[in-house]
């Protein structure tokens, strides 16, 4: 029993490190107007229309490196705010981020397959399922 | 002895003015007045640019303009004909990013903060760069990382005025957040979101043997004296995220047109209703916040705090403010008030707004008669600014010089210089 949780621990964290493997491998035209409609609401108020954040306030999403790296990582900074996420030493900036935890599995995985479209030169999809995931690890 | 000395600093000072105008009187206007709009009769000329991050400025009684970013930078005519050249720097201490904002000159000296720390150099007639250490007036001021800034202003008995600003948009769990719940401010207010009166001349103050002046404000550096009524004035940064807090309640248009920036009368005693209220400049109203219960209906219990008396539209961010007491601009600028508009981010999806100089007349009595308008315009460059990233100059910091014209700088270190012909 205490092997199989221990192996079942692995596997969690192997999978919070790694792009899990049902990342759909093309956005579709639906998605990433679900996804737009998701930036326009939730988004674009701090992060600008255009993505490119306000100086010193929030920062940009363009040619970002945590926007096109890791889902994982990206889908918790979503969940559950930066602050809580990355890394002490980063960036930071003068207003902080919440939480977006009230957006629902596919709005999530929408909007961020819809940012790393637009603003992450064509970074993987996220697909609906690695976010429920990522939420049922980091409740 | 210390008013001997101030009388001959003003003395030298106002024949180097004299003698400098003599020289230059205005300087020849850029065809395109270095891309503003400006009402008719006015002009502009950039004196300065490629400054890099610059914040406050502040003008020495000869015309040399002081301005801050990282360190202290003295910009002078060096050939009498309106440009101003970089020469020299100085400073210690000087705070990075929105921390290296205030600089004003007071007396013979020059006082300058950091995000903490109020300092001032000892001038010397003559040396635009001072020597030797500068002295610390006030330390260890709260700062939390966010609206940091701090500016200084005196009143006409020489008392020194710092807002300690507030990091939150609000007091509430999970700030900025959906359905954020506010909380009780009480204990946060006794350190910050207020302006302390200190004395301007005692060294080694805390906050602790400052005088709490003001409470219940989220942050105002755009703070002046009126000549007239030597009344001060302060315009509020408010609150953000009134729809994303509650979209239920609120639109995007509510959120972009109905929570002003706020100019209040500075008065001992005031609480201006942050974070429990707002003032929504269309109902004309003070409404209570969200995140305190409140539904875009519901105002804020009468009596507890005041109205501005000026209502600016939400989120322009307004940081540095001057009084006009210059007789080169017609009379009707004379003893009103300018105020530099960095520009909003929060009025998206809607065009952004400020982005300029906005002028607020005041009456006989010096008490402004309640309106505004905007003065010189066109800094972003575009006619409509929908990211922040668009807009090509956001001001960031007013000030007249001896001669009346009034100087204007942007964030990027450019420096325009705008004057009045009549032509």
């Amino acid at each position: 029993m205490k092997r199989s949780i221990s192996l079942l621990s692995f596997a969690v964290l192997i999978s919070g490190c790694t792009q899990t493997p049902d990342a759909p491998a093309v956005a579709s035209p639906q998605v990433l107007a679900a996804g737009q409609q998701v930036y326009h609401t939730n988004c674009e108020t701090c992060h600008q229309p255009d993505g490119y954040g306000v100086p010193d306030m929030q920062p940009a999403l363009v040619d970002d490196d945590i926007v096109a790296g890791d889902p994982t990582q990206i889908i918790r900074v979503v969940l559950q705010g930066p602050a809580n996420v990355l890394p002490a030493g980063r960036p930071t900036y003068s207003n902080v981020m919440p939480r977006f935890n009230q957006l629902t599995d596919e709005q999530v995985a929408d909007v961020l397959t819809y940012i790393r479209h637009e603003y992450g030169h064509d970074a993987s999809p996220i697909g609906v399922d690695q976010v429920k995931t990522v939420r049922s690890q980091f409740p | 002895m210390q008013e001997n000395r101030f009388r001959i600093w003003v003395l030298t000072l106002a024949v180097c003015a004299c003698s400098l105008l003599a020289k230059a009187d205005l300087p020849v206007p850029a065809p395109d007045n270095g891309g503003l709009t400006l009402p008719p009769g006015f002009h502009a000329l950039v004196v300065a640019d490629k400054l890099g991050p610059t914040r406050f400025l502040a003008v020495a009684p000869n015309g040399d303009v002081y301005i801050r970013n990282t360190n202290i930078l003295v910009l002078h005519d060096t050939k009498g004909d309106g440009h101003l050249d970089r020469v020299g720097s100085f400073g210690v201490d000087c705070g990075k990013g929105q921390g290296s904002t205030g600089i004003t000159f007071h007396g013979d000296y020059l006082y300058y903060t950091n995000q903490n720390t109020v300092y001032r150099y000892k001038m010397t007639p003559g040396q635009a760069i001072p020597t030797g250490d500068p002295e610390k007036i006030v330390q260890d001021l709260p700062n939390s990382g966010g609206h940091e800034a701090k500016s200084i202003t005196f009143d006409a008995d020489g008392n020194m005025y710092i807002d300690v600003g507030s990091p939150f948009n609000v007091y509430s769990d999970h700030d900025r957040a959906f359905g954020a719940k506010g909380k009780d401010a009480t204990e946060f207010l006794k350190t910050y979101g207020g302006i302390w009166r200190f004395s301007g001349d005692k060294p080694n103050q805390t906050q602790a043997d400052g005088y709490r002046f003001v409470t219940g404000e989220r942050h105002t550096i755009a703070i002046a004296m009126s000549p007239v009524s030597k009344q001060l004035f302060g315009v509020m940064m408010g609150r953000d995220q009134l729809n994303t807090v509650d979209p239920a309640d609120y639109t995007a248009e509510d959120n972009a047109e109905d929570d002003a920036e706020e100019m209040h009368l500075i008065k001992d005693g005031s609480n201006w209703g942050w974070p429990y209220s707002y003032y929504d400049p269309t109902k004309k109203a003070r409404m209570l916040a969200p995140e305190f219960g409140g539904d875009n209906k519901k105002q804020a219990d009468p009596g507890l705090y005041d109205d501005p008396v000026v209502a600016f539209p939400g989120h322009w961010a307004p940081l540095q403010m001057t009084f006009y007491t210059g007789t080169q601009f017609p009379a009707k600028y004379l003893n009103g008030a300018f105020v530099a508009f960095h520009g909003s981010w929060n009025r998206a999806p809607l065009p952004q707004g400020g982005y300029n100089i906005a002028f607020v007349p005041f009456d006989s009595k010096g008490m402004p008669v309640g309106t505004y308008e905007v003065f010189a315009d066109n800094f972003a460059g575009v006619p409509v600014i929908k990211s922040v990233h668009q807009a090509k100059y956001r001001p960031s910091g007013v000030a007249m010089g001896p001669d009346g014209s009034l100087y204007v700088c942007s964030d990027s270190g450019r420096v325009w210089r705008i004057f009045y012909t009549g032509k």
